[in-house]
């Protein structure tokens, strides 16, 4: 997909259809469409001229879980050395930055980052409840 | 995503969101949502529990109105969330911040005497 804003909202639409069409329940398709969400709006944000204006969403359902898979050709961005968002701050001091991926690292039930040649691959798996 | 106002006279303004705060529907509420609590300036409840679904962009969006109430001295407080969008307000550590009730009722019992 393009990483565009108005590309992003008909992928969106894509993910929600998909995860529902394969019965997916609530909170696995709730967290797997944050993680598509919070990483692709990121990369949305935060243009980088050096690489390609692209990623590729996957979604693999099997019986236990749902696995999502965001690859870009970015620079090496690996979500693990970004800053621990400091929750405790008190409200006046809380800045919205770090939040989506504070929340895919709280939320998911497993999350991998490799860097596979030039592309950055994020694998996130959510377990299914039934 | 819509923002309803519920009237009332007592001093609270009363705000009920449905849909998804998505980008998308975060984008789309941003600007009624703070002219219905921020702008005017009283005691808030904010009602989730028609919002299905909630990602950081939402959760920022309720940071900024609280904020920014706080500096008038207003208190707002989220009411009704359930499900993964209590889950995600929690993980992101606003319960700690911004009281969040069951219920209407609960919320304007939080809010205090006015």
């Amino acid at each position: 997909m393009p990483l565009q804003l108005d590309a992003f909202a008909a992928t969106e639409r894509q993910v929600a259809a998909f995860l529902a069409g394969a019965s997916v329940d609530a909170h696995a398709a709730s967290v797997a469409q944050l993680v598509v969400e919070e990483i692709v709006v990121n990369l949305i944000e935060h243009p980088d001229d050096r690489g390609p204006d692209d990623a590729t969403v996957r979604i693999d359902i099997d019986a236990t879980a749902v696995t999502v898979v965001i690859e870009d050709g970015r620079a090496p961005f690996d979500p693990f050395d970004a800053p621990a968002l400091d929750v405790d701050a008190p409200l006046e001091h809380r800045r919205p930055g770090g939040m989506g991926l504070h929340l895919v690292r709280e939320l998911t039930d497993d999350l991998r980052y490799e860097r596979v040649g030039t592309t950055n691959r994020l694998t996130a798996t959510v377990r299914r409840s039934s | 995503m819509r923002v309803d106002v519920v009237e009332r006279d007592d001093g609270i303004s009363h705000v009920a969101l449905s849909g998804r705060l998505d980008v998308t529907g975060t984008l789309e509420v941003d600007l009624k949502l703070k002219a219905s609590t921020v702008a005017a300036g009283r005691p808030t409840l904010v009602d989730l529990s028609a919002v299905e679904y909630i990602a950081s962009r939402g959760i920022g969006l309720l940071m900024e109105c609280a904020q920014e109430l706080g500096t008038r001295g207003h208190r707002m407080v989220l009411v009704g969330a359930t499900g993964d969008v209590d889950a995600a307000l929690r993980r992101a550590g606003l319960d700690t911040q911004i009281t969040m009730a069951a219920d209407v009722a609960s919320g304007e019992q939080a809010l205090g005497p006015r």
